[in-house]
């Protein structure tokens, strides 16, 4: 994956031509939180088969 | 004169026995019976003819009364539940050995005696 | 006297010939009878075979009795757990059934928007123009989109290939016109859009690019149909 956001054109060398910084990491165990607010389904309704 | 009579009654009978329609089941027991009755009659008939005993009257009284009371008999066993045709059987049964048995002394009797005149001859 | 006799012997033997016949008759008719009776119907049997027949048909009611009796108290038992079963399963199946609805994995309907993007000759649309309307959509309570019948869901990506066309979903090819359905309250969705100036609407007219939003009561989007992963992730309590 970091392949792929590395090569030339991709999205951190169109950041740093921008002068933005950008750090990039490997980590073997990354926590990602739960989403913590509301899914809804008010105005879908299900019409499976 | 008489076993011709016999033999047409019999021819007779088989007939009108074919041809008469099925009697129901339940009567078929009193039939049984009777024709025991008349079996014993029969061959006490043959049998006091034999001992020049033959009186008709009493064979033919004997023959129809038995049957009639063979019957009747049946029919209280039946109603008290006591099977009492099994006594007029014994009777009757025991009653035919016995003419049987004399009617085939009397025979043996003769065909030796028969034998005795054939070989003084 | 001769006549006598014979007369005598003549009655004799008459007599004796109909006796024979009633006689032979008699057993004949049984003998009849008995055969008939022979096929041991129940209904024919004399009443010795027919106890030792009640005694077994008795038995065998007996048993099979038993062994109804014992089946119905089985089922029973099942219907009794089936019960308590049904009510957990039944809020368990309602539970998969919304979530699946809610990641997108079913067709759905409702209200919303249809969004028609298309390219011209002087300007056409980038993966990131369509990004950006669905952040946009996203925003204004969007809750589900699609475009041109791919269902935009959690992790779908919009990539541009060699600035020639757009790929999203791992492997469908959109192109222009961008049919763009929406789902959510559609006078809502409606007025972020067409925001002044920095609604989607205006930041497309601006650049010349062609884009048409027409409300309506009954939106159809199809489901996400390939695979979501949980490969590398694994939940943390």
């Amino acid at each position: 994956m970091c392949g792929a956001v590395e090569r030339a054109g991709g999205i951190l060398h169109q950041l740093k031509l921008n002068d933005l910084s950008v750090t990039v990491k490997k980590e073997s165990n990354i926590k990602i939180n739960k989403f913590n607010g509301a899914l809804t389904k008010k105005y879908m309704k299900d019409i499976r088969n | 004169m008489a076993i011709l009579t016999i033999i047409i009654g019999s021819v007779l009978g088989i007939l009108l026995g074919f041809l008469i329609p099925t009697i129901p089941y339940s009567v078929s027991k009193y039939l049984a019976i009777a024709i025991v009755a008349a079996l014993d009659s029969v061959f006490g008939g043959i049998a006091s003819s034999i001992k020049k005993n033959f009186d008709l009257k009493v064979f033919i009284s004997g023959f129809f009364v038995n049957a009639i009371i063979a019957m009747l008999l049946t029919y209280l066993g039946q109603r008290l539940n006591v099977d009492i045709y099994l006594a007029a059987i014994i009777v009757f049964v025991g009653r035919m050995f016995n003419n049987l048995g004399i009617i085939r002394r009397y025979y043996l009797d003769k065909i030796s005696k028969n034998f005795g005149k054939g070989k003084h001859k | 006297m001769k006549v006598k006799v014979d007369k005598q012997k003549m009655q004799m033997a008459i007599i004796i010939g109909i006796i024979t016949l009633l006689l032979v008759s008699s057993m004949f008719i049984q003998f009849k009878a008995v055969d008939k009776s022979q096929e041991s119907n129940i209904e024919s049997l004399r009443s010795d075979e027919l106890t030792t027949q009640i005694a077994t048909y008795k038995s065998r009611y007996e048993e099979t009795m038993e062994q109804y009796e014992e089946n119905q108290n089985t089922i029973s038992e099942y219907k009794s757990t089936m019960d308590e079963n049904k009510e957990s399963t039944n809020l368990l199946d309602k539970e998969l059934n919304d979530t699946e609805t809610l990641l997108g994995l079913t067709d759905v309907q409702g209200e919303g928007l249809i969004i028609t993007l298309k390219d011209t000759n002087e300007a056409t649309y980038t993966a990131s123009d369509l990004l950006t309307l669905i952040n946009e959509l996203k925003y204004a309570g969007a809750e589900a989109i699609s475009i041109n019948d791919n269902r935009v869901v959690n992790l779908t990506e919009i990539t541009a290939i060699n600035n020639s066309f757009i790929m999203m979903n791992s492997d469908s090819r959109i192109s222009s016109p961008y049919t763009v359905k929406v789902i959510g309250d559609k006078s809502y969705l409606m007025s972020t859009l067409n925001l002044k100036n920095s609604g989607f609407v205006d930041l497309m007219r601006v650049n010349n690019l062609e884009i048409t939003v027409e409300e309506s009561k009954n939106v159809v989007i199809n489901k996400y149909s390939k695979e979501i992963t949980a490969k590398k992730m694994k939940e943390v309590e």
